[in-house]
């Protein structure tokens, strides 16, 4: 993975000093809070309902044993002793003080990370395929990129007071698991007819109260012209995106309002006039950059563990847990292995410090110390041999890490909702704890296949609700929390907004309005045919019929 | 500000700056952690006056994002929210916490009322305190 | 409205001219955009320096032609938060090619006085209200806070940010012993 040099290094220290300095003028009154906002919220520190929030950065998802340890460290030391990874693939601490975070900055920047631009209306951290490097059908990593915009990106001059918030998320494989179709630009590595690798570059999709999938503004971007035409892309956002109304200032907007077409020429006629060749990362920058993320040398493995499948076929819940957790990997007698953070009935994201420990050791032993954060909440493993399964899995069950879950009912996706969030309508991890219940047998999950539940804690969307194949979004009225619930919601290469299936459900309803759902599914599906499949085919009615007929 | 019923009582609620806890002001004018010892306003002439304080930049020295809150007396005469946003917010996330969380030991016991700064002369010393 | 440049208050001699005002016959005067564009050459046939005021979303193909002879260009920053000016400044030195002096004029706190220079300004010209709030010695620190950068820089200054690509590519073509280094 990426190491600071140290440039890198020295500009994080300098950002945690001058937040110390920006801290000491908000105390003595020489910045209002309004001037100081943004300011702590380009360092990741929100103010939400009971205390402030510090979201800390993993760029790309991708870290390593020893920053886990931090992490962990600093959940004890300045925390409640635990954290909560993001849709965005960052870690956030719900009780951090603001007298403790330039301490909590600098010991962040200790172990070469930070909270920089993981809020504020900025460019935000960038995010990426967790399988990233390892995965099957991969044109090339995606991390490199991503590492390349987030330096670039890193107060960034021009770009730092936008008219709203920026994501970017980057992947180099056809199956799309950074949810690419859904960001501000989502960058797809491809390759073209001449063979020459590039980028699809996807714009002006979004989540929020006008979701909008994205759409391709570039059809292949040579490699070497990524940061001209992002720059580009965010020049022409910078002029003309609107700053009127908060709620319409994101690009998508932009997108939307101008007309793709129009949009596309004027940032072709912007990327014209810049000075390409003098934006453009330098080829030997790229190299070095790259260099980083080189594959491991992987030993020579036949493609199955004898041991493993021996060990499967003696222990059941071993077998189950290798059934959903494991993806395949690229290298012969290696694994993907996915570690849920969704127990059942538990808060989907949240880990403690002691499960950060366990997760940073048997990342050492067993996955050269790196992990991945997932949009999804979850952990990834990426480098771990067949023959080390058992064992690895062992360690897992002994840190309450082995729930056997991956993309079932149970992996559910939720906010922190109205039990954190200062923005939240609803809450969120109580609908999540409840459906869990609800499907906790393992036989039923499996029966019911690969399902995506998505739950935000209000129209914000953090929660991803309109990309999920049941969607749930907490709002209220008249000072009830209820649910509404979008159905054939998808944030992969298929990307869909769901379909709002009629009036909402109290939090007492809304597990049952699930089980409905799902039992028409299960009464109506073809063999074979997943959740999703059977919604497109379909359509909505026998859901509806099944949630609003009288009984 | 929201419309001030008739018979509810109006808070004026914050988060401290430092440390971001939920405080309230209180008849002394400093911030206490307790709602029971939060300053009430229970007509609208008063509910106006600490609505009008949550702007004040006395206010904003000492705390973030102040505004009023709607509260009630429920059983044993104690002071709850009216909306359940407001009752989370003071009694923290609804939901279980991880094993090995709640309260650390350096951080204050819930009973002690801090006061970070005086910021009005007790209640009924002369003019009402409201001129800041 | 002071004006900070390298982090210390500077004296001037420009007269800000109120809309509609007219142009005084000498010495230098910053009228608004559209009274320039109104005026046309007359305001150039004038005994002193001439400056425009800009709005932030200023078309300036309208005043193009006459980049060459502006003294001053000031860009307004209605709030800190409205970024729309790091975008123009960087457009009048990138694409029109101005070589004037360059002021963010307005609402700016001192933790973008860095970000304004890179994007070609000269020096923050800031409200007086913002000011007393933060001093001088405010704005020096914010100044000296950061001295590196990822980014390209479209002004260069004592003690500016240094590049970080810039230094990178330094130290990779430091000649090696065996190998010449290429011309």
């Amino acid at each position: 993975m990426y190491r600071y040099d140290q440039f890198d290094q020295k500009i994080v220290a300098e950002r945690s000093g001058q937040f110390r300095a920006q801290v000491a003028r908000r105390l003595s009154g020489a910045l209002t809070e309004d001037e100081f906002k943004p300011l702590r919220l380009m360092n990741g520190l929100y103010l939400q309902l009971h205390a402030y929030m510090l979201r800390v950065a993993i760029p790309y998802g991708t870290l390593s044993s020893r920053q886990m340890r931090k992490l962990a460290h600093i959940a004890d030391k300045y925390d409640r002793g635990f954290g909560h990874f993001t849709t965005r693939q960052n870690l956030q601490f719900n009780w951090p003080k603001l007298k403790d975070v330039p301490d909590i900055l600098d010991e962040l920047a200790e172990v070469e990370m930070h909270a920089i631009q993981t809020s504020g209306n900025c460019i935000r951290n960038v995010t990426a395929d967790h399988y990233a490097g390892v995965a099957t059908a991969e044109i090339e990593d995606p991390r490199p990129t991503a590492e390349l915009l987030r330096q670039w990106s890193t107060f960034h001059p021009e770009f730092t007071y936008l008219p709203r918030k920026f994501k970017i998320a980057v992947t180099g494989a056809d199956d799309d698991r950074a949810a690419i179709m859904v960001h501000d630009i989502g960058l797809k590595i491809i390759r073209n007819d001449r063979g020459e690798v590039g980028y699809r570059v996807i714009l002006g999709g979004g989540l929020g109260r006008t979701p909008f999938v994205g759409r391709i503004v570039r059809d292949f971007l040579p490699k070497a012209e990524l940061l001209p035409y992002i720059e580009a892309i965010m020049r022409v956002y910078n002029t003309h995106g609107r700053r009127d109304n908060k709620y319409k200032a994101r690009i998508k907007i932009l997108v939307h309002e101008t007309g793709l077409e129009d949009l596309r020429a004027e940032i072709e006629a912007e990327f014209a006039r810049n000075d390409i060749a003098a934006i453009a990362a330098d080829a030997d920058e790229v190299a070095r950059i790259e260099a980083y993320f080189a594959a491991p040398s992987y030993e020579t493995l036949p493609q199955l563990s004898k041991s493993f499948e021996i060990a499967k076929a003696n222990n059941e819940a071993l077998g189950r847990w290798a059934e959903t957790n494991l993806a395949d990997h690229k290298i012969p007698g290696y694994s993907i292995v996915n570690i849920s953070i969704k127990p059942v009935g538990g808060v989907p994201g949240d880990v403690t410090s002691a499960q950060m420990i366990a997760l940073a050791d048997l990342a050492e032993r067993y996955s050269l110390s790196e992990l991945r954060i997932t949009h999804r909440q979850n952990v990834v493993l990426p480098y771990v041999r067949k023959n080390d399964l058992e064992a690895l899995w062992q360690g897992l069950v002994g840190a309450g890490l082995a729930t056997d879950n991956i993309g079932l009912v149970t992996d559910i996706i939720a906010c922190p909702g109205m039990d954190y969030c200062a923005l939240a309508t609803a809450r969120s991890i109580p609908v999540a704890q409840k459906i869990s219940t609800t499907f906790a047998d393992p036989a039923l999950q499996r029966d019911i296949g690969p399902l995506d539940i998505k739950i935000s804690g209000c129209i914000n969307a953090c929660g991803h609700h309109h990309v999920g194949h049941i969607g749930i979004l907490g709002l209220e009225k008249r000072g009830e929390e209820y649910y509404q619930i979008t159905l054939g919601g998808d944030a992969t290469e298929t990307a869909a907004i769901g379909e709002i299936t009629g009036p909402g459900f109290s939090e007492d309803e809304v597990a049952d309005a699930v089980s409905r759902i799902i039992d028409t599914y299960l009464e109506t599906r073809n063999s074979g045919e997943s959740f999703i499949e059977a919604y497109r085919r379909m359509g909505p009615s026998p859901f509806k019929e099944a949630l609003y007929a009288p009984h | 500000m929201a419309k001030f019923r008739p018979g509810t009582l109006r808070v004026l609620t914050a988060n401290d700056l430092l440390t971001g806890d939920v405080v309230f002001l209180t008849d002394q004018g400093t911030w206490s952690r307790i709602l029971d010892e939060a300053r009430l306003a229970g007509t609208q002439e008063e509910a106006a006056k600490l609505d009008a304080l949550a702007a004040n930049a006395q206010v904003e020295a000492l705390t973030v994002a102040a505004y009023t809150i709607d509260v009630e007396r429920g059983a044993e005469g104690r002071l709850r929210p009216l909306r359940t946003r407001e009752l989370i917010r003071i009694s923290g996330p609804l939901t279980r916490l991880p094993l090995k969380t709640g309260r650390r030991k350096s951080d204050p016991e819930p009973e002690h009322t801090a006061a970070i700064g005086v910021l009005m002369p007790p209640r009924g010393n002369g003019d009402d305190h409201v001129s800041l | 409205m002071p004006l900070i440049k390298n982090g210390a208050v500077q004296v001037h001699d420009w007269v800000f001219v109120p809309k509609g005002a007219g142009l005084p016959s000498d010495g230098n005067a910053v009228v608004d955009f559209f009274t320039v564009i109104e005026a046309g050459e007359a305001a150039f046939r004038r005994d002193g320096g001439i400056g425009v005021a800009l709005p932030n979303d200023a078309d300036l193909g309208l005043i193009a032609a006459r980049l060459g002879r502006i003294d001053l260009i000031t860009i307004d920053f209605p709030g800190f938060a409205d970024g729309r000016g790091f975008s123009l400044a960087r457009e009048l030195r990138h694409v029109y090619r101005y070589e004037g002096e360059l002021w963010a004029s307005g609402h700016l706190i001192p933790d973008q006085y860095i970000f304004t220079r890179q994007c070609g300004f000269d020096a923050v010209h800031v409200d007086e209200v913002y000011f007393t709030r933060q001093s001088e010695a405010d704005w020096r620190q914010a100044a000296a806070s950061l001295n590196l950068r990822y980014q390209l820089s479209h002004g260069d200054y004592e003690g500016a940010p240094q590049s970080i690509l810039a230094l990178r590519k330094a130290a990779r073509s430091k000649p090696a012993p065996t190998i010449p280094a290429a011309g």
